[in-house]
């Protein structure tokens, strides 16, 4: 891989530890795979190995719902990850990938425009022109060279695309083969082949899976950061990567009020406050932990350029209302009840409390 | 130690235990057997085989003279005690139990319970939360553990799974017990240590006397924990010495029926199981299987995955049958994953989340609740002896001499005294329990009322509810307190629980209520709706305000009550959109009950956002013109508004742009019952006056009808007045118009021709 490259594959990022896993892994490996699923946990999930190689850890999070990833895979199953922005969805396709099939790369991203033509095949309008419809004419995807190379096929953002050309993986799934019916003939996947997607479950506008493609695959939902303090510590380190690339003007450090703006979106998120004593209502947006460092950076950026040169309750104030209240009716009344009753009487938050209303 | 006897060290319902123990007793063939428990229970022993006797059951053991001393064994079908009282009711060989008496553990509760301050009114459920506790408790849950599974009968049929024939699982079992009792050396504090020794000094004991009344083998079926302690050489008069001098209470034993979700809480022998239903399906896998036979994975998983699936369609989910072969392929990958032979509920439960459920929570929370716990409910044999709620009410009867009779009867209470206090509670709570011994007449619940009128009427059929409400406890009190709890929360409707509260705090069960008021408040801050909240506003409101002659929990119901309102004002003038005029209407009643119970709190800072939301309600546009009227009324009234912010909002109100009807509402919703407000306030009639004469005729035609509701509501002397007041035209500056001025009438002919219309619509004519 040349030096300039400014990111690199998984499998080549990782490649001592995964040459390690295999030299010592002794247990059963399904067909094709690099790995046992065991070690396969292993690599995401971190861990030592006999000879004292340290694995790092890819995930940090329940260890229930790699297994199972893993375990889908490993009976021929398709695997869907589901979740909001921000919860290592194609992180963890990519790695899982990289260690079951050594290649994360066979990748397809689904938006709007994706065809059929780039799921299934294109063709080479030279070539076909030239000779007619032929194997040598065909220009495969990365789906067909999955198939015929026995590895695992990456979508992402599968409920991007139309729901018609979705459909067109029922007969992949099922089947295992890829019908060229131009030519009167298919492609039959070999063994070790298999797909990981991806998908945010919570956003609006996108084509929800018919219930047909959605059972050929097993769904696991991997979730936001399990405690504020775990969340507040994502958006400190994201909010400061950012910043400094978007050359923001320096500013006092924020850990305080980034601690109450993920204070605020975990208990609108969860309708109830942190220590459990009351209900609320949630409002119709995701706020992601995504959402949460969105908020943070406008805040600094008009801190910064317009305000008191620290992130404060006013410069929070217009940021968080514009990312909570996404529906007005609906949404401004879970604000108003929130502020009334959880805000309100908290004592050290009066400022925040004040600057809310008033943008209301 | 005699080879006579066989030591079978048994999970308090391990559905594996069971099964082992089963095949065990087959090939033991045993005289008699000796179980772990109080041996009153003998008395109805004789009932377990009974073809009736559906279990979950408990067996009770309770205190003649105070039933609420109380101690339950339950027992599931996959109680290993349960199958070994079947098997011998099955060969008619004798059953002991060989345990402590339950009488000395309750007379020490007793003397425990008189020498603390309070005497708590629940049970406390003993809970397993210390490391040394559980151990004692589940001791192969914690070997379990050790060995690094978290599903500790998935860990117990690994075992059976390696083929190890029952005889020889329960020496491995006994071997383990001793290794962990040697490395648990005793820190346990040594009040308990001693209750330990003195059990166990009894159960050696009754060992003996076992082997002196029986020449044939004895199976002893005791929790594994205790197994060393059996097989210890001691001397009988030492263990009769421990068992000295301990004080007995009087008690009675029966057999109630319980519930899964009851077996999940610890109680009385044994942890709480955590998942009887999983157990349930587990146990009925295991009776499949003969002696050393392999459990059948296929079968297990997918008839668990199965379950899943048609609890799911039930509930309106379409499940294909693809997705359960899946789910149970992938429950078997997942155990293999995890280096389990078998897989257990944390595989079922991952594989069905992934395959069946695509990954939502939700539904897993239904499989938690209806599968997993289990809704089963025990039932008991007609000759079961009956006993503790009646006894307590038998009690309760004689105290206040009540007479159970099947003719109708009514009586009059005084609240205010002590005896019709009681007895307003007994009914109460009764009702609580389904039990409407006394039906309460003319419900005059909104005031702070002291009187109450019952109607009683004793039915057979009541009888049978107070076994079925054995369930919640063995008193009344008890028993209403916590079926009201369990009504809250399974309910969802706002409007029951807050009928649950209230009907808590009439029956003097202010711990209930408590519980019952934070279900409540929880469901309140998910319901979208108003109006359910604004109807349980008033009544919660009266009683903080004027008490009832009752305890009551005042903090959390004004809490609650804080909420409420809080919520009300967030919402109001939301609720108050597009609403028809039938709806409109209903709204301006719950508000004005609304208005008056802020009002009745005196709470400045409830009153000031009240006033806020109203302020909110008359200047959104969007909210209906009856409402908006008379969210601005209430606010002139309590002269939270200048008259001339009044005088402009009504003429906003009332301007030319406005259409008629819409004007017209508002005013209805303005004015209502507002006759002296019109007499007195001259700026308002100039107004109104100027208003009124603006309309253009056709107008004015649609709205008379509005006009005379709006003026209907006022009383006829009222109306007279502002009658007269038209009369004398519309007052200048200055002069203030009055009834008394009303001598001065002015004649003029056109008046006089509009007056017959005038009295129509005042509604004078007379």
């Amino acid at each position: 891989m040349p030096d300039s490259q400014l990111r690199l594959p998984a499998e080549a990022l990782f490649a001592e530890e995964l040459k390690a896993l295999q030299a010592q892994d002794d247990l059963p490996r399904p067909a094709e795979w690099q790995l046992s699923p065991q070690a396969v946990v292993t690599y995401v999930l971190g861990g030592k190995l006999k000879d004292g190689t340290e694995i790092k850890p890819k995930y940090i999070g329940n260890r229930r719902l790699i297994e199972t990833a893993v375990a889908t895979l490993a009976t021929d199953r398709a695997l869907l990850l589901l979740g909001l922005p921000g919860t290592a969805k194609s992180w963890v396709s990519e790695h899982i990938a990289a260690a079951v099939a050594g290649d994360s790369q066979l990748l397809i991203q689904c938006t709007a425009g994706t065809d059929e033509n780039q799921i299934r095949y294109g063709w080479n309008y030279a070539q076909l022109l030239a000779k007619g419809p032929s194997r040598e004419a065909l220009v495969p995807t990365p789906l067909m060279r999955g198939m015929e190379e026995g590895k695992i096929v990456r979508l992402e953002e599968l409920t991007r695309m139309g729901s018609d050309v979705q459909d067109t993986l029922i007969t992949v799934l099922s089947e295992k083969t890829l019908p060229i019916p131009e030519l009167n003939s298919a492609v039959f996947a070999k063994r070790g082949f298999n797909i990981i997607a991806t998908s945010n479950n919570r956003d609006k506008g996108v084509n929800e899976l018919s219930s047909a493609l959605k059972r050929r695959f097993n769904v696991v939902v991997l979730p936001l950061p399990s405690d504020a303090d775990e969340e507040a510590a994502i958006v400190v380190k994201r909010v400061q990567e950012l910043g400094s690339s978007l050359e923001l003007p320096e500013i006092a450090p924020a850990e305080k009020e980034i601690q109450r703006v993920v204070t605020i979106f975990r208990e609108l998120r969860d309708g109830q406050t942190l220590n459990g004593k009351l209900k609320l209502k949630t409002p119709s947006g995701t706020l992601s932990t995504a959402e949460a460092i969105a908020v943070t950076i406008g805040a600094w950026s008009e801190a910064g350029h317009f305000g008191s040169g620290a992130i404060d309750a006013t410069s929070l104030a217009a940021n968080l209302v514009g990312t909570i209240v996404k529906d007005p009716v609906q949404d401004s009344i879970v604000l108003q009840e929130y502020l009334e009753t959880v805000v309100r009487d908290r004592k050290d938050w009066r400022d925040l409390y004040g600057a809310l209303r008033e943008v209301i | 130690m005699d080879d006579r006897v066989h030591l079978f060290g048994i999970r308090h319902h391990g559905p594996g235990c069971a099964r082992s123990l089963e095949f065990a007793l087959e090939a033991l063939n045993p005289e008699a057997v000796l179980i772990e428990g109080p041996p009153e229970a003998e008395a109805v022993l004789s009932l377990a085989g009974a073809p009736e006797m559906r279990p979950p059951l408990a067996l009770l053991v309770y205190g003649e003279g105070d039933p609420s001393l109380a101690s339950f064994y339950p027992l599931a079908e996959f109680s290993p005690e349960w199958r070994a009282l079947l098997w011998a009711a099955k060969h008619k060989r004798p059953v002991r139990f060989i345990d402590l008496p339950a009488s000395f553990r309750l007379a020490k509760e007793a003397a425990k319970a008189e020498s603390e301050a309070e005497p708590d009114a629940e049970p406390q459920p003993q809970q397993d939360g210390a490391p040394r506790d559980r151990l004692k408790r589940d001791p192969l849950a914690v070997l379990a553990e050790l060995s690094g599974y978290d599903d500790s009968e998935a860990w117990w049929n690994n075992l059976i799974e390696q083929g190890t024939p029952a005889p020889e699982l329960f020496a491995a079992v006994e071997t383990a017990m001793t290794a962990l009792r040697e490395e648990a050396s005793d820190e346990e504090p040594e009040e308990e240590a001693l209750w330990e020794a003195r059990r166990e000094a009894q159960m050696r004991l009754e060992l003996r006397r076992g082997l002196e009344d029986f020449a044939g083998p004895l199976a002893v079926v005791t929790g594994a924990w205790h197994l060393p302690a059996l097989r210890q050489a001691t001397k009988p008069q030492e263990d009769r010495a421990l068992l000295k001098g301990l004080p007995k209470a009087k008690v009675q034993v029966t057999w109630v029926p319980w519930t899964d979700a009851r077996l999940a809480v610890a109680s009385g022998y044994g942890a709480g199981v955590l998942s009887p239903g999983w157990y349930r399906h587990l146990w009925r896998e295991l009776q499949r299987l003969g002696p050393a036979e392999e459990l059948d994975l296929t079968g297990l998983t997918a008839r668990w995955q199965t379950r899943v699936a048609t609890l799911l369609r039930d509930e309106g989910q379409i499940v294909a049958a693809a997705s359960v072969i899946e789910a149970a392929r992938l429950s078997t990958s997942l155990a293999a994953l995890r280096d389990l032979s078998v897989p257990g509920l944390s595989e079922m439960q991952d594989a069905s989340l992934a395959a069946i459920c695509f990954g939502e929570a939700a539904p897993m929370k239904l499989v938690e609740q209806r599968l997993i716990i289990g809704s089963a409910v025990g039932e008991v044999a007609g000759d079961v002896p009956q006993i503790p709620l009646q006894a307590d009410l038998q009690r309760w009867q004689k105290r206040l001499r009540l007479k159970l009779e099947a003719l109708e009867q009514e009586i009059a209470l005084d609240l205010r005294s002590e005896a019709g206090q009681l007895k307003s509670s007994l009914l109460h709570r009764l009702n609580l329990i389904k039990v409407p011994w006394g039906q309460l007449l003319d419900a005059g619940r909104s005031r702070g009322t002291f009187r109450e009128r019952w109607q009683l009427l004793w039915e057979p059929e009541y009888s049978v509810r107070l076994v079925e409400a054995l369930v919640w406890g063995t008193t009344i009190e008890q028993a209403a307190g916590n079926a009201a709890r369990s009504g809250a929360e399974q309910s969802q409707a706002l409007a029951e629980i807050a009928e649950l509260v209230h009907d808590c705090l009439l029956a003097d069960l202010p711990e209930a209520a408590r519980s019952c008021i934070a279900l409540l408040q929880q469901a309140a801050a998910q319901t979208g709706e108003l109006a359910p909240l604004m109807e349980a506003l008033p009544p919660l409101a009266n009683i903080l305000r004027y008490g009832t002659a009752r305890r009551i929990p005042e903090d959390e119901l004004r809490l609650l009550v804080t909420s409420l309102t809080e919520e009300i004002f967030v919402g109001l003038s939301y609720a108050c959109r597009q609403l028809d005029d039938e709806a409109a209407a209903a709204m301006r009643q719950r508000c004005g009950n609304c208005d008056r119970a802020v009002l009745l709190l005196e709470e400045e800072r409830l009153t000031e956002d009240w006033r806020r939301a109203l302020r909110r309600l008359s200047e959104d546009q969007a909210a209906v013109p009856l409402l908006r009227g008379f969210a601005l009324r209430r606010l002139y009234d309590q002269g939270a508004l200048e008259s001339d912010e009044v005088s402009t909002a009504l003429s906003q109100a009332l301007s030319p742009a406005v259409a008629p009807q819409e004007a017209g509402a508002w005013l209805e919703g303005f004015l209502a019952e507002a006759g002296q407000l019109l007499l007195h306030d001259q700026a308002l009639f100039a107004l109104i006056d100027t208003w009124l004469l603006s309309v253009p005729e056709e107008d004015f035609t649609n709205l008379l009808p509005v006009l005379r509701r709006s003026l209907g509501s006022f009383d006829a002397m009222e109306r007279r007045h502002l009658l007269e007041l038209v009369r004398k035209g519309p007052p200048r500056e200055g002069r203030v118009p009055t009834a008394g001025a009303a001598a001065a009438l002015r004649t003029d002919p056109a008046f006089d021709d509009a007056l017959p219309l005038l009295k129509t619509i005042l509604g004078l004519e007379s």
